[in-house]
């Protein structure tokens, strides 16, 4: 196997990525003695950089670094004059339309239809009481509808205003 | 522009498709006697007493039965009232129903009628000893 091929194998397995049949393979390396020299520079190069102190500024520093930031964002924003002539005339017709339909679509809805307005309170009567016949009358002042029965004993019963 | 375009369709459409399906409504029932007999105010009348003096001119109104109903879009109701008196009623489009009043298997009277709300329909002329029965029909 070639070098490269068994450093790359060396490094994935300190990272714990070679599979159990991948390090069998490896096992018996041909150079040995380069690989061994590798592992121990990867290791020394580790354990400096884990030495390493790293400055870590304080937090009144990181949070005085933040809002100075801010402040500068916040200057360079530019302020906008509002005009009329900046106004989006296509926006404001389209949506001036659109309230103008949908006040006319509420109507639409609202108001009975042209032919429902034209059916009559009362569609049909029958009157199925043996020789009975029936009057149909609405009352203009209540809104009543009335749908009475007449009976050939009628002028005898009871004083029917209709 | 396109996106205006869109909208103005949408509304359009809108208006256009809009299903219109009535929504359900309560109806209430009241069986009433009417005669020229004397008697005292019936106050469970008093919502509709004053509606039926002035049309029908009797002397007195009794409460016999009373009932209420839900009656959705296109949906049939039955509705049983005092002494075997049964309403059945079918609702077609918006407050539109159907009615069949019966006493026992004896058809009285059918009819289609538009109910309206704070607008009673009344049905009535039906012989009953001295007096008439009456049914009137309202949206809750």
């Amino acid at each position: 196997m070639k070098l490269e091929k068994q450093l790359e194998q060396l490094s994935r397995k300190r990272d714990g990525e070679l599979r159990p049949h991948e390090a069998e393979l490896g096992q018996g390396a041909e150079h040995a003695a380069e690989l061994a020299e590798a592992e121990r520079a990867w290791t020394e190069v580790g354990e400096l950089l884990r030495n390493q102190a790293i400055p870590v500024p304080p937090a009144e520093v990181v949070w005085n670094n933040v809002r100075r930031e801010l402040r500068q964002i916040s200057g360079r924003r530019p302020e906008r004059k509002v005009s009329v002539f900046d106004w989006n005339w296509g926006w404001l017709a389209a949506s001036a339309i659109v309230l103008i339909l949908l006040g006319f679509v509420g109507v639409r809805l609202m108001l009975p239809t042209t032919a429902d307005a034209a059916i009559p309170r009362v569609e049909w009567v029958e009157a199925e009481l043996p020789g009975s016949s029936a009057m149909v009358y609405e009352d203009e002042a209540s809104g009543a509808v009335v749908i009475w029965l007449m009976t050939p004993e009628e002028g005898t019963v009871g004083e029917a205003g209709i | 522009m396109k996106v205006i375009a869109g909208i103005l369709f949408a509304v359009f459409l809108l208006g256009v498709v809009t299903p219109t399906e009535a929504a359900p409504m309560e109806v209430e029932a009241m069986l009433i006697l009417a005669s020229n007999e004397p008697a005292p105010l019936d106050r469970r009348l008093e919502r509709v007493d004053y509606l039926l003096r002035p049309v029908l001119r009797f002397e007195t109104y009794r409460l016999l039965a009373q009932s209420s109903v839900i009656l959705p879009d296109g949906a049939s109701a039955t509705v049983a009232l005092e002494d075997g008196h049964v309403l059945y009623l079918q609702r077609g489009k918006k407050n539109r129903v159907e009615v069949t009043w019966q006493r026992g298997d004896t058809r009285l009277l059918s009819t289609g009628v538009g109910l309206e709300r704070n607008k009673p329909t009344i049905l009535g002329g039906v012989p009953q000893g001295e007096g008439r029965l009456i049914v009137t029909l309202m949206i809750k």
